[in-house]
């Protein structure tokens, strides 16, 4: 597992076997500050070449970046499941961009994993 | 000289081919050294090996294509520029650079590479240690040397540590070097860090109207507020010009991400609304033409956008407007209160199938329509600050400012929201704001 403390976002990158996942933990708020760092965790992410759980359960805010990182990761081959709930404002972001419905989104991490594709 | 062979030959006039090298003399003018004036760092170590090996003389020497300078001769008052170098062939010094490594003469009227040498008289030398200055890319420079009057032997410690010395000496001038080398890279960025500006600045500009068009009985104001400290272009923008006929078109927009990825989206944008509002006075139709425009280009960024389209009428404007990943637009009713217009639609340049819908609204006197992007709804301290923490200044808060300005026209009430953002994220605004506002002047 890696941790990386950034302006006021954690983030964390834990690598499973079995099944084969690179999950992804946001804790905090993204930001101007941070997006830089964040598509570097994002980048490093998909380079594992595991299929891909973000787990927003811890994220205050989430920006416009953000939003975008998760459509260039839904878009990718690997696959993208959220672990949730998604909450405040970054519930409001994905509600009135119409993708709330995008994302496959579940409560746990064993359902998350579960969700990847084999 | 023909007893010497260097490795990297030889020149017509039996010098080393290796003063000619144009990447050796680069790195011999990179260095600085060439018409320098002593200094104090370099005497001292000449005096160093002076007392070490008890020669009479000790130099530090650049050896050029056709000229020897001299950096550091301890035992000489300095005669200035003109009179510290000497032709090339004039000295030892060449020889340690040809072979690119020490060359050591203990009886230099009887050492078959140097009897005879023109250097002998003029500089008395009997025995000569030198070795060369080399750069971190390897180019032999120059040359530390020291020299006696009489032929002695060299004894094995004194030309250790004489080469330990030249690679002080060595060292010293690579790290110079690099520091030049940094500083310069350090100005050009810093120049085109400028020039960046400049650009992003005139680029921004270019994508923002100038001043708004009036549309006829109506008042209207846009405010564009850059986040801080951003050089790059942003993808905030709006616009309001006249579509067909008598219907007009408000659009704001909000490309993700910055720079000229930012501003190619942005750009496209507006001029494909602006293009389209006149076909079509659906803004859900014209805002799905644009988001089938950026899958067809590729667009490398998605944006947001509201855009609404309207016509005056006796009573004040009426028409339609659509939401496209954007937050909601707001209505501030003449009597103050303040409504949100739109419901949520797909964000553009990501799906191939939208689902946008028309909202129908009307303004009658002294209603004003509030179009924003979202750092008017999400504007919040850095938190690298001092200040305390405070919550997300949201969609709520806004609309709480924009009930405050209750009787205020298109300007004060533009100016009053960048009042209230600027005083709740202590100047330190993390995102760029665009607002626009469209009034119906109240009717007397």
């Amino acid at each position: 597992m890696q941790e990386r403390p950034l302006e006021d976002l954690l983030v964390r990158i834990t690598e499973h076997t079995r099944p084969n996942a690179c999950v992804l933990a946001l804790l905090g708020s993204t930001g101007a500050w941070n997006s830089t760092a964040l598509e570097g965790a994002f980048h490093d992410a998909r380079a594992t070449g595991r299929p891909l759980v973000v787990d927003l359960t811890g994220l205050r805010f989430g920006d416009e970046v953000l939003l975008g990182l998760l459509l260039h990761a839904y878009a990718s081959p690997q696959g993208l499941v959220l672990l949730g709930p998604v909450t405040g404002h970054f519930a409001r972001r994905l509600h009135r961009s119409c993708v709330d419905d995008l994302f496959h989104t579940q409560n746990t991490l064993e359902l998350a994993l579960a969700q990847l594709p084999t | 000289m023909s007893v010497l062979g260097y490795p990297g030959g030889m020149r017509q006039d039996g010098l080393p081919a290796v003063l000619s090298d144009p990447v050796r003399l680069a790195a011999l003018e990179a260095s600085g050294m060439v018409g320098s004036a002593p200094e104090q760092v370099f005497d001292d170590l000449m005096r160093l090996a002076v007392s070490v090996t008890g020669s009479a003389i000790s130099a530090i020497t650049f050896v050029g294509e056709t000229r020897t300078y001299w950096k550091s001769v301890p035992h000489l008052p300095y005669g200035g520029v003109e009179a510290w170098q000497n032709a090339v062939g004039d000295s030892f010094c060449y020889f340690a650079v040809g072979a690119d490594g020490p060359f050591i003469v203990e009886d230099a009227e009887n050492d078959p590479r140097t009897a005879g040498h023109r250097a002998i008289g003029p500089w008395g030398v009997g025995a000569w240690a030198g070795f060369p200055i080399v750069t971190t890319d390897g180019h032999a420079i120059g040359t530390m040397c020291v020299i006696d009057a009489n032929p002695r032997p060299w004894q094995r410690q004194e030309l250790e540590t004489l080469a330990i010395l030249a690679r002080a000496v060595s060292n010293e001038i690579n790290l110079r070097t690099t520091l030049n080398t940094a500083q310069s890279a350090l100005a050009t960025a810093q120049s085109a860090l400028a020039t960046s500006r400049d650009l992003a600045r005139s680029l921004q500009d270019s994508l923002l109207p100038p001043v708004l068009r009036p549309a006829p009985g109506l008042d209207a104001s846009a405010r564009y507020l850059p986040a801080t400290g951003e050089a790059e272009v942003v993808g905030d923008f709006y616009d309001l010009f006249n579509a067909r006929g008598p219907w007009w078109t408000a659009v704001m927009g909000d490309v993700c991400g910055k720079g000229t990825e930012a501003a190619k989206v942005t750009a496209l944008a507006r001029y494909t609304l602006r293009a389209d509002a006149g076909d079509h006075l659906s803004p859900a139709v014209v805002l799905d033409r644009l988001n089938a425009a950026m899958l067809a280009q590729h667009a490398p960024r998605f944006l947001t956008a509201v855009q609404a389209t309207f016509r005056t009428t006796p009573a004040g404007a009426a028409g339609r407007l659509c939401l496209a990943g954007h937050p909601p637009a707001l209505i501030r009713r003449a009597d103050g209160r303040v409504q949100q217009a739109g419901v949520p639609g797909t964000l553009l340049g990501i799906l191939p199938a939208t689902r946008l819908t028309d909202v129908r609204f009307r303004l009658g006197s002294g209603d004003l329509l509030f179009l924003y992007t979202d750092g008017a709804c999400e504007a919040r301290p850095d938190p690298r600050g001092s200040l305390p923490h405070r919550p997300i200044f949201d969609e709520e808060a806004l609309a709480q400012a924009l009930a405050d300005t209750h009787g205020m026209d298109a300007a004060a009430t533009n100016a009053h929201i960048a009042d209230v953002l600027a005083g709740h994220h202590g100047g330190w605004a993390s995102d760029d704001t665009a607002l626009l506002s469209l009034r119906v002047p109240p009717h007397p």
